[in-house]
Protein backbone atom coordinates (compact mmCIF):
# COMPACT_ATOMS: atom_id res chain seq x y z
CA UNK A 1 0.00 0.00 0.00
CA UNK A 2 1.42 3.28 -1.04
CA UNK A 3 1.54 6.25 1.28
CA UNK A 4 2.08 9.77 0.11
CA UNK A 5 2.97 12.37 2.74
CA UNK A 6 3.04 16.03 1.77
CA UNK A 7 4.35 18.48 4.39
CA UNK A 8 3.52 22.13 3.92
CA UNK A 9 6.48 24.51 4.24
CA UNK A 10 4.58 27.76 3.88
CA UNK A 11 5.17 30.63 6.29
CA UNK A 12 3.06 29.61 9.33
CA UNK A 13 3.68 25.89 8.83
CA UNK A 14 7.43 26.49 8.73
CA UNK A 15 7.19 28.42 11.98
CA UNK A 16 5.20 25.58 13.53
CA UNK A 17 8.04 23.14 12.77
CA UNK A 18 7.55 21.58 9.35
CA UNK A 19 11.30 20.89 9.17
CA UNK A 20 11.02 18.59 12.20
CA UNK A 21 8.04 16.82 10.67
CA UNK A 22 9.92 16.22 7.42
CA UNK A 23 12.95 14.86 9.27
CA UNK A 24 10.75 12.59 11.39
CA UNK A 25 9.10 11.07 8.33
CA UNK A 26 12.45 10.64 6.56
CA UNK A 27 13.85 8.84 9.64
CA UNK A 28 10.77 6.65 9.94
CA UNK A 29 10.99 5.80 6.26
CA UNK A 30 14.48 4.35 6.79
CA UNK A 31 13.14 2.01 9.47
CA UNK A 32 10.07 0.56 7.73
CA UNK A 33 9.67 -1.88 4.87
CA UNK A 34 6.97 0.17 3.21
CA UNK A 35 8.10 2.98 0.97
CA UNK A 36 6.77 6.37 2.05
CA UNK A 37 6.70 9.05 -0.59
CA UNK A 38 7.51 12.23 1.31
CA UNK A 39 7.30 15.62 -0.37
CA UNK A 40 7.31 19.26 0.63
CA UNK A 41 4.56 21.49 -0.75
CA UNK A 42 4.09 25.22 -0.87
CA UNK A 43 0.66 25.72 0.65
CA UNK A 44 -2.17 23.44 1.67
CA UNK A 45 -4.44 26.37 2.48
CA UNK A 46 -4.81 25.37 6.13
CA UNK A 47 -2.87 28.24 7.65
CA UNK A 48 -4.98 28.45 10.81
CA UNK A 49 -4.37 24.77 11.45
CA UNK A 50 -0.60 24.87 10.98
CA UNK A 51 1.45 22.73 10.59
CA UNK A 52 -0.47 21.12 7.74
CA UNK A 53 0.33 17.66 6.40
CA UNK A 54 -1.56 15.77 3.70
CA UNK A 55 -1.47 12.00 3.96
CA UNK A 56 -2.86 10.48 0.77
CA UNK A 57 -6.03 12.55 0.40
CA UNK A 58 -6.66 13.90 3.85
CA UNK A 59 -5.15 16.92 5.55
CA UNK A 60 -4.11 16.80 9.18
CA UNK A 61 -2.51 19.17 11.69
CA UNK A 62 -0.04 17.07 13.72
CA UNK A 63 1.32 19.11 16.60
CA UNK A 64 4.43 17.02 17.16
CA UNK A 65 6.55 14.77 14.95
CA UNK A 66 5.40 11.81 17.08
CA UNK A 67 1.77 12.64 16.25
CA UNK A 68 2.54 12.59 12.55
CA UNK A 69 4.31 9.21 12.78
CA UNK A 70 1.31 7.82 14.72
CA UNK A 71 -1.01 9.06 11.95
CA UNK A 72 1.16 7.37 9.32
CA UNK A 73 1.27 4.12 11.29
CA UNK A 74 -2.52 4.26 11.56
CA UNK A 75 -2.86 4.54 7.81
CA UNK A 76 -0.44 1.69 7.26
CA UNK A 77 -2.39 -0.59 9.58
CA UNK A 78 -5.64 -0.13 7.68
CA UNK B 1 23.64 49.57 -20.90
CA UNK B 2 24.62 50.59 -17.40
CA UNK B 3 27.46 52.39 -15.68
CA UNK B 4 28.35 50.65 -12.43
CA UNK B 5 30.40 52.86 -10.10
CA UNK B 6 32.31 52.12 -6.91
CA UNK B 7 34.41 54.24 -4.60
CA UNK B 8 36.94 53.10 -2.07
CA UNK B 9 39.16 55.30 0.05
CA UNK B 10 41.22 55.80 3.17
CA UNK B 11 42.14 59.04 4.89
CA UNK B 12 45.61 60.19 5.76
CA UNK B 13 46.73 58.67 9.05
CA UNK B 14 45.53 60.59 12.10
CA UNK B 15 43.28 62.87 10.09
CA UNK B 16 39.61 62.83 10.91
CA UNK B 17 38.39 64.09 7.59
CA UNK B 18 39.38 62.90 4.14
CA UNK B 19 40.86 65.58 1.92
CA UNK B 20 39.66 63.78 -1.20
CA UNK B 21 36.07 64.05 -2.33
CA UNK B 22 33.95 62.15 -4.84
CA UNK B 23 30.55 63.07 -6.26
CA UNK B 24 28.55 60.95 -8.65
CA UNK B 25 25.82 62.64 -10.66
CA UNK B 26 23.19 61.07 -12.89
CA UNK B 27 21.68 62.95 -15.77
CA UNK B 28 19.03 61.66 -18.14
CA UNK B 29 21.48 60.01 -20.46
CA UNK B 30 24.77 59.84 -18.59
CA UNK B 31 26.60 59.28 -15.34
CA UNK B 32 29.24 61.77 -14.22
CA UNK B 33 31.99 61.11 -11.70
CA UNK B 34 33.84 64.01 -10.10
CA UNK B 35 36.99 63.45 -8.04
CA UNK B 36 38.93 66.17 -6.26
CA UNK B 37 42.00 66.10 -4.02
CA UNK B 38 42.36 69.12 -1.74
CA UNK B 39 45.80 70.57 -1.16
CA UNK B 40 47.25 69.39 2.14
CA UNK B 41 45.12 67.25 4.38
CA UNK B 42 42.45 67.32 7.06
CA UNK B 43 39.71 69.89 7.42
CA UNK B 44 41.13 72.48 4.98
CA UNK B 45 41.69 69.94 2.25
CA UNK B 46 38.26 68.49 2.83
CA UNK B 47 36.60 71.88 2.44
CA UNK B 48 38.57 72.66 -0.70
CA UNK B 49 37.88 69.36 -2.39
CA UNK B 50 34.23 69.35 -1.34
CA UNK B 51 33.73 72.83 -2.74
CA UNK B 52 35.30 71.80 -6.01
CA UNK B 53 33.28 68.64 -6.46
CA UNK B 54 30.04 70.23 -5.34
CA UNK B 55 30.39 73.18 -7.69
CA UNK B 56 31.32 70.92 -10.58
CA UNK B 57 28.52 68.46 -9.96
CA UNK B 58 25.85 71.12 -9.42
CA UNK B 59 26.79 72.81 -12.70
CA UNK B 60 26.76 69.47 -14.50
CA UNK B 61 23.41 68.54 -12.98
CA UNK B 62 21.96 71.76 -14.34
CA UNK B 63 22.99 70.66 -17.79
CA UNK B 64 25.94 72.97 -18.32
CA UNK B 65 28.15 71.25 -20.90
CA UNK B 66 31.20 69.59 -19.42
CA UNK B 67 33.65 71.66 -21.45
CA UNK B 68 32.13 74.84 -20.06
CA UNK B 69 32.20 73.52 -16.51
CA UNK B 70 35.87 72.66 -16.88
CA UNK B 71 36.64 76.15 -18.14
CA UNK B 72 34.63 77.83 -15.39
CA UNK B 73 36.19 75.87 -12.58
CA UNK B 74 39.75 76.07 -13.81
CA UNK B 75 39.41 79.80 -14.17
CA UNK B 76 37.95 80.15 -10.69
CA UNK B 77 39.92 77.48 -8.80
CA UNK B 78 42.25 79.45 -6.55
CA UNK B 79 45.94 78.85 -6.85
CA UNK B 80 48.29 78.83 -3.92
CA UNK B 81 50.63 81.74 -4.51
CA UNK B 82 53.55 80.12 -2.78
CA UNK B 83 53.38 76.68 -4.28
CA UNK B 84 51.89 77.66 -7.63
CA UNK B 85 49.51 74.73 -7.31
CA UNK B 86 45.74 74.72 -7.59
CA UNK B 87 44.03 74.42 -4.24
CA UNK B 88 42.48 71.24 -5.38
CA UNK B 89 42.80 68.84 -8.25
CA UNK B 90 39.88 67.85 -10.42
CA UNK B 91 38.96 64.87 -12.55
CA UNK B 92 35.63 64.50 -14.30
CA UNK B 93 34.50 61.42 -16.18
CA UNK B 94 31.22 61.48 -18.06
CA UNK B 95 29.89 58.26 -19.58
CA UNK B 96 26.78 58.33 -21.75
CA UNK B 97 24.34 55.42 -22.06
CA UNK B 98 25.70 54.66 -25.51
CA UNK B 99 29.27 54.38 -24.25
CA UNK B 100 30.58 57.78 -25.34
CA UNK B 101 33.01 58.97 -22.69
CA UNK B 102 34.66 62.26 -21.91
CA UNK B 103 37.50 62.41 -19.39
CA UNK B 104 39.14 65.52 -17.98
CA UNK B 105 42.09 65.51 -15.59
CA UNK B 106 43.60 68.48 -13.84
CA UNK B 107 46.58 67.69 -11.63
CA UNK B 108 45.47 64.15 -10.77
CA UNK B 109 47.53 61.07 -11.73
CA UNK B 110 46.77 59.29 -15.01
CA UNK B 111 43.65 57.17 -14.98
CA UNK B 112 43.51 53.49 -15.81
CA UNK B 113 41.66 51.91 -18.71
CA UNK B 114 40.81 48.21 -18.52
CA UNK B 115 39.42 46.49 -21.59
CA UNK B 116 37.02 43.54 -21.52
CA UNK B 117 39.92 41.08 -21.63
CA UNK B 118 41.60 42.63 -18.60
CA UNK B 119 44.36 44.53 -20.39
CA UNK B 120 45.32 47.69 -18.55
CA UNK B 121 46.55 50.82 -20.23
CA UNK B 122 46.78 54.59 -20.02
CA UNK B 123 44.32 56.74 -21.90
CA UNK B 124 45.60 59.00 -24.67
CA UNK B 125 45.00 62.51 -23.41
CA UNK B 126 45.25 65.80 -25.25
CA UNK B 127 46.74 68.68 -23.32
CA UNK B 128 45.54 72.25 -23.43
CA UNK B 129 45.97 75.33 -21.32
CA UNK B 130 43.08 77.00 -19.57
CA UNK B 131 44.41 80.09 -17.89
CA UNK B 132 47.52 78.93 -16.02
CA UNK B 133 46.46 75.37 -15.73
CA UNK B 134 47.22 72.36 -17.82
CA UNK B 135 44.06 70.46 -18.61
CA UNK B 136 44.24 66.92 -20.00
CA UNK B 137 41.22 65.63 -21.84
CA UNK B 138 40.08 62.71 -23.95
CA UNK B 139 36.98 61.72 -25.88
CA UNK B 140 36.57 58.01 -26.51
CA UNK B 141 34.09 55.17 -26.84
CA UNK B 142 33.53 52.53 -24.18
CA UNK B 143 32.49 49.01 -25.10
CA UNK B 144 30.77 46.34 -23.02
CA UNK B 145 32.70 45.31 -19.89
CA UNK B 146 35.32 48.02 -20.09
CA UNK B 147 36.42 49.89 -16.96
CA UNK B 148 37.96 53.22 -16.08
CA UNK B 149 39.62 53.88 -12.72
CA UNK B 150 40.28 57.41 -11.46
CA UNK B 151 42.69 57.87 -8.58
CA UNK B 152 44.08 60.53 -6.31
CA UNK B 153 47.87 60.69 -5.86
CA UNK B 154 47.67 58.89 -2.53
CA UNK B 155 47.31 55.75 -4.66
CA UNK B 156 50.39 56.21 -6.83
CA UNK B 157 52.37 57.35 -3.79
CA UNK B 158 51.40 54.26 -1.81
CA UNK B 159 54.45 53.16 0.13
CA UNK B 160 56.08 56.54 0.56
CA UNK B 161 56.93 56.68 4.24
CA UNK B 162 56.17 52.96 4.37
CA UNK B 163 57.52 50.06 2.40
CA UNK B 164 58.72 51.83 -0.75
CA UNK B 165 60.87 54.86 -1.37
CA UNK B 166 59.09 56.33 -4.32
CA UNK B 167 55.68 54.76 -3.97
CA UNK B 168 54.00 52.10 -6.10
CA UNK B 169 53.57 54.42 -9.05
CA UNK B 170 51.16 53.98 -11.93
CA UNK B 171 52.91 50.82 -13.09
CA UNK B 172 52.92 49.25 -9.64
CA UNK B 173 49.19 49.79 -9.30
CA UNK B 174 48.58 48.46 -12.81
CA UNK B 175 50.54 45.31 -11.91
CA UNK B 176 48.39 44.66 -8.85
CA UNK B 177 45.23 45.37 -10.78
CA UNK B 178 46.23 42.90 -13.49
CA UNK B 179 46.80 40.28 -10.84
CA UNK B 180 43.25 40.51 -9.50
CA UNK B 181 41.37 41.06 -12.77
CA UNK B 182 39.77 37.62 -13.00
CA UNK B 183 39.06 37.45 -9.28
CA UNK B 184 35.88 39.49 -8.96
CA UNK B 185 32.66 40.35 -10.67
CA UNK B 186 31.89 43.75 -9.19
CA UNK B 187 33.87 46.98 -9.39
CA UNK B 188 33.35 47.36 -5.66
CA UNK B 189 35.70 44.48 -4.88
CA UNK B 190 38.43 45.76 -7.22
CA UNK B 191 38.38 49.24 -5.70
CA UNK B 192 38.36 47.82 -2.16
CA UNK B 193 41.27 45.47 -2.75
CA UNK B 194 43.45 48.06 -4.49
CA UNK B 195 42.97 50.52 -1.63
CA UNK B 196 43.78 47.72 0.82
CA UNK B 197 47.01 47.09 -1.10
CA UNK B 198 47.88 50.79 -0.84
CA UNK B 199 47.15 50.72 2.87
CA UNK B 200 49.45 47.74 3.25
CA UNK B 201 52.31 49.54 1.45
CA UNK B 202 51.72 52.50 3.76
CA UNK B 203 52.03 50.03 6.67
CA UNK B 204 48.50 50.98 7.71
CA UNK B 205 49.52 54.62 8.19
CA UNK B 206 48.61 56.31 4.91
CA UNK B 207 50.80 59.29 4.14
CA UNK B 208 48.01 60.92 2.14
CA UNK B 209 44.32 60.58 1.40
CA UNK B 210 43.98 57.68 -0.99
CA UNK B 211 40.96 57.32 -3.26
CA UNK B 212 40.03 55.05 -6.16
CA UNK B 213 36.83 55.38 -8.20
CA UNK B 214 35.88 52.76 -10.76
CA UNK B 215 33.31 53.03 -13.53
CA UNK B 216 32.38 49.77 -15.24
CA UNK B 217 30.37 49.98 -18.49
CA UNK B 218 28.21 46.89 -18.88
CA UNK B 219 24.79 45.57 -19.81
CA UNK B 220 21.96 46.58 -17.54
CA UNK B 221 20.60 43.85 -15.27
CA UNK B 222 16.88 43.77 -14.57
CA UNK B 223 14.83 41.71 -12.16
CA UNK B 224 11.12 41.27 -11.56
CA UNK B 225 9.74 39.97 -8.25
CA UNK B 226 6.21 38.72 -7.59
CA UNK B 227 5.11 38.44 -3.97
CA UNK B 228 1.62 38.11 -2.53
CA UNK B 229 -1.58 37.05 -4.33
CA UNK B 230 -3.55 39.89 -5.96
CA UNK B 231 -6.51 41.08 -3.92
CA UNK B 232 -8.79 40.28 -6.83
CA UNK B 233 -8.20 36.77 -8.16
CA UNK B 234 -9.26 37.91 -11.62
CA UNK B 235 -5.98 39.80 -11.89
CA UNK B 236 -3.90 36.67 -11.34
CA UNK B 237 -3.42 36.13 -15.05
CA UNK B 238 -2.43 39.77 -15.60
CA UNK B 239 0.28 39.56 -12.94
CA UNK B 240 1.64 36.26 -14.20
CA UNK B 241 1.77 37.64 -17.75
CA UNK B 242 3.73 40.66 -16.51
CA UNK B 243 6.12 38.40 -14.66
CA UNK B 244 6.78 36.02 -17.52
CA UNK B 245 6.93 38.56 -20.32
CA UNK B 246 9.60 40.74 -18.70
CA UNK B 247 13.27 40.42 -19.63
CA UNK B 248 15.85 39.81 -16.95
CA UNK B 249 15.64 37.60 -13.87
CA UNK B 250 12.28 36.40 -12.57
CA UNK B 251 11.66 35.69 -8.90
CA UNK B 252 8.63 34.63 -6.88
CA UNK B 253 8.57 35.06 -3.10
CA UNK B 254 5.65 33.25 -1.54
CA UNK B 255 4.06 29.78 -1.60
CA UNK B 256 0.60 30.92 -2.63
CA UNK B 257 2.06 33.28 -5.25
CA UNK B 258 4.14 30.42 -6.65
CA UNK B 259 1.07 28.19 -6.89
CA UNK B 260 -0.76 30.92 -8.81
CA UNK B 261 2.04 31.15 -11.37
CA UNK B 262 2.32 27.37 -11.66
CA UNK B 263 -1.42 27.12 -12.25
CA UNK B 264 -1.51 29.87 -14.89
CA UNK B 265 1.49 28.42 -16.72
CA UNK B 266 0.28 24.85 -16.31
CA UNK B 267 3.71 23.91 -14.95
CA UNK B 268 4.78 21.74 -12.03
CA UNK B 269 6.07 23.36 -8.89
CA UNK B 270 8.75 21.23 -7.28
CA UNK B 271 9.53 22.00 -3.67
CA UNK B 272 12.93 21.12 -2.29
CA UNK B 273 13.27 19.23 0.99
CA UNK B 274 16.63 20.77 1.85
CA UNK B 275 16.94 23.26 4.70
CA UNK B 276 20.25 25.11 4.21
CA UNK B 277 19.30 27.36 7.13
CA UNK B 278 16.75 26.16 9.70
CA UNK B 279 15.17 29.60 9.84
CA UNK B 280 14.49 29.74 6.13
CA UNK B 281 12.03 27.44 4.37
CA UNK B 282 13.33 25.56 1.31
CA UNK B 283 13.12 27.03 -2.19
CA UNK B 284 11.19 25.57 -5.12
CA UNK B 285 11.75 25.03 -8.82
CA UNK B 286 9.44 26.29 -11.53
CA UNK B 287 10.26 26.20 -15.23
CA UNK B 288 10.73 29.71 -16.54
CA UNK B 289 11.39 31.27 -13.12
CA UNK B 290 14.91 31.81 -11.78
CA UNK B 291 14.09 31.54 -8.07
CA UNK B 292 11.04 30.61 -5.99
CA UNK B 293 11.21 31.20 -2.25
CA UNK B 294 8.78 31.27 0.65
CA UNK B 295 7.33 34.71 1.39
CA UNK B 296 7.70 36.89 4.40
CA UNK B 297 10.18 34.99 6.53
CA UNK B 298 12.55 34.78 3.58
CA UNK B 299 12.04 38.42 2.56
CA UNK B 300 12.75 39.52 6.12
CA UNK B 301 16.02 37.63 6.18
CA UNK B 302 16.86 38.90 2.70
CA UNK B 303 16.70 42.49 3.97
CA UNK B 304 19.10 41.50 6.75
CA UNK B 305 21.51 39.87 4.33
CA UNK B 306 21.50 42.84 1.97
CA UNK B 307 21.96 45.43 4.70
CA UNK B 308 25.02 43.60 6.03
CA UNK B 309 27.11 43.67 2.84
CA UNK B 310 28.51 46.10 0.28
CA UNK B 311 28.02 43.93 -2.76
CA UNK B 312 26.84 40.45 -3.70
CA UNK B 313 30.35 39.00 -3.53
CA UNK B 314 30.46 39.68 0.21
CA UNK B 315 27.39 37.52 0.85
CA UNK B 316 27.95 34.24 2.72
CA UNK B 317 28.45 31.24 0.45
CA UNK B 318 25.10 29.73 1.41
CA UNK B 319 22.33 28.35 -0.70
CA UNK B 320 19.28 29.21 1.40
CA UNK B 321 16.40 31.19 -0.09
CA UNK B 322 17.30 34.49 1.54
CA UNK B 323 20.95 34.43 0.45
CA UNK B 324 20.03 33.40 -3.10
CA UNK B 325 17.44 36.17 -3.28
CA UNK B 326 19.85 38.72 -1.82
CA UNK B 327 22.41 37.71 -4.43
CA UNK B 328 20.01 38.15 -7.34
CA UNK B 329 18.78 41.49 -6.02
CA UNK B 330 22.28 42.88 -5.41
CA UNK B 331 23.40 41.78 -8.87
CA UNK B 332 20.52 43.70 -10.49
CA UNK B 333 20.43 47.39 -11.37
CA UNK B 334 16.70 47.89 -11.68
CA UNK B 335 14.05 45.93 -9.87
CA UNK B 336 10.31 45.79 -10.44
CA UNK B 337 8.06 44.36 -7.73
CA UNK B 338 4.55 43.06 -8.29
CA UNK B 339 2.96 42.87 -4.85
CA UNK B 340 -0.48 41.49 -4.06
CA UNK B 341 -2.73 43.05 -1.44
CA UNK B 342 -4.66 39.91 -0.51
CA UNK B 343 -4.40 39.44 3.22
CA UNK B 344 -3.03 36.08 4.28
CA UNK B 345 -5.03 35.07 7.38
CA UNK B 346 -1.97 33.24 8.64
CA UNK B 347 0.02 36.45 8.91
CA UNK B 348 -2.56 38.01 11.19
CA UNK B 349 -3.58 35.16 13.43
CA UNK B 350 -0.24 33.55 14.11
CA UNK B 351 2.03 34.82 16.83
CA UNK B 352 4.85 35.86 14.53
CA UNK B 353 8.37 36.69 15.79
CA UNK B 354 8.78 40.21 17.17
CA UNK B 355 10.61 41.79 14.25
CA UNK B 356 8.24 40.16 11.80
CA UNK B 357 6.38 42.65 9.64
CA UNK B 358 3.39 42.03 7.45
CA UNK B 359 3.75 42.23 3.74
CA UNK B 360 3.44 45.97 3.14
CA UNK B 361 5.95 46.82 5.82
CA UNK B 362 8.42 44.20 4.75
CA UNK B 363 8.19 45.26 1.12
CA UNK B 364 8.80 48.88 2.15
CA UNK B 365 11.89 47.83 4.12
CA UNK B 366 13.17 45.82 1.18
CA UNK B 367 12.58 48.69 -1.23
CA UNK B 368 14.38 51.14 1.03
CA UNK B 369 17.39 48.94 1.60
CA UNK B 370 17.69 48.31 -2.15
CA UNK B 371 17.47 52.02 -2.93
CA UNK B 372 20.17 52.61 -0.32
CA UNK B 373 22.35 50.29 -2.34
CA UNK B 374 21.74 52.41 -5.45
CA UNK B 375 19.17 50.17 -7.12
CA UNK B 376 16.23 51.57 -9.08
CA UNK B 377 13.06 50.07 -7.62
CA UNK B 378 9.46 50.29 -8.86
CA UNK B 379 6.58 48.68 -6.99
CA UNK B 380 3.21 47.85 -8.51
CA UNK B 381 0.44 46.91 -6.12
CA UNK B 382 -2.39 44.60 -7.10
Amino acid sequence: MEIKVQVCIGTPCHLMGSQNLIEAVQDFNKKTEIDIDVEAVNCLDRCKGAPAVRINDEIYAPTRPKDLIDLIKDKLDK
Amino acid sequence: MFVETSVSRISKHNEELCGDNVEIVETEDSKIIVLSDGLGSGVKANILSTLTTKIASRLLEKGIPLEEVVDTITNTLPVCKERQLAYSTLSILQIFNDGRAYLVEIDNPDSFFVDSKGNISKIDMKKRKVGDKEVKEAHFQLNNNEMIMLISDGVTHAGVGGLLNFGLGWDGIAEHFERIIGKYQSSNKFAEELIEVCNAYYCMEPGDDTTAVIALFREERELILFSGPPKNGERDKEVVDKLISSSGKKVIAGGTSAQIVARELNEELEVSLTYYDPEIPPTSQLDGVDLVTEGLLTLNKTVERITNVNCQEDLPKQKDGATELARLLLESDSIKMLVGKKINPAHQSLRLPENMAIRKQIIKRLVNCLRDKGKKVIVEWF
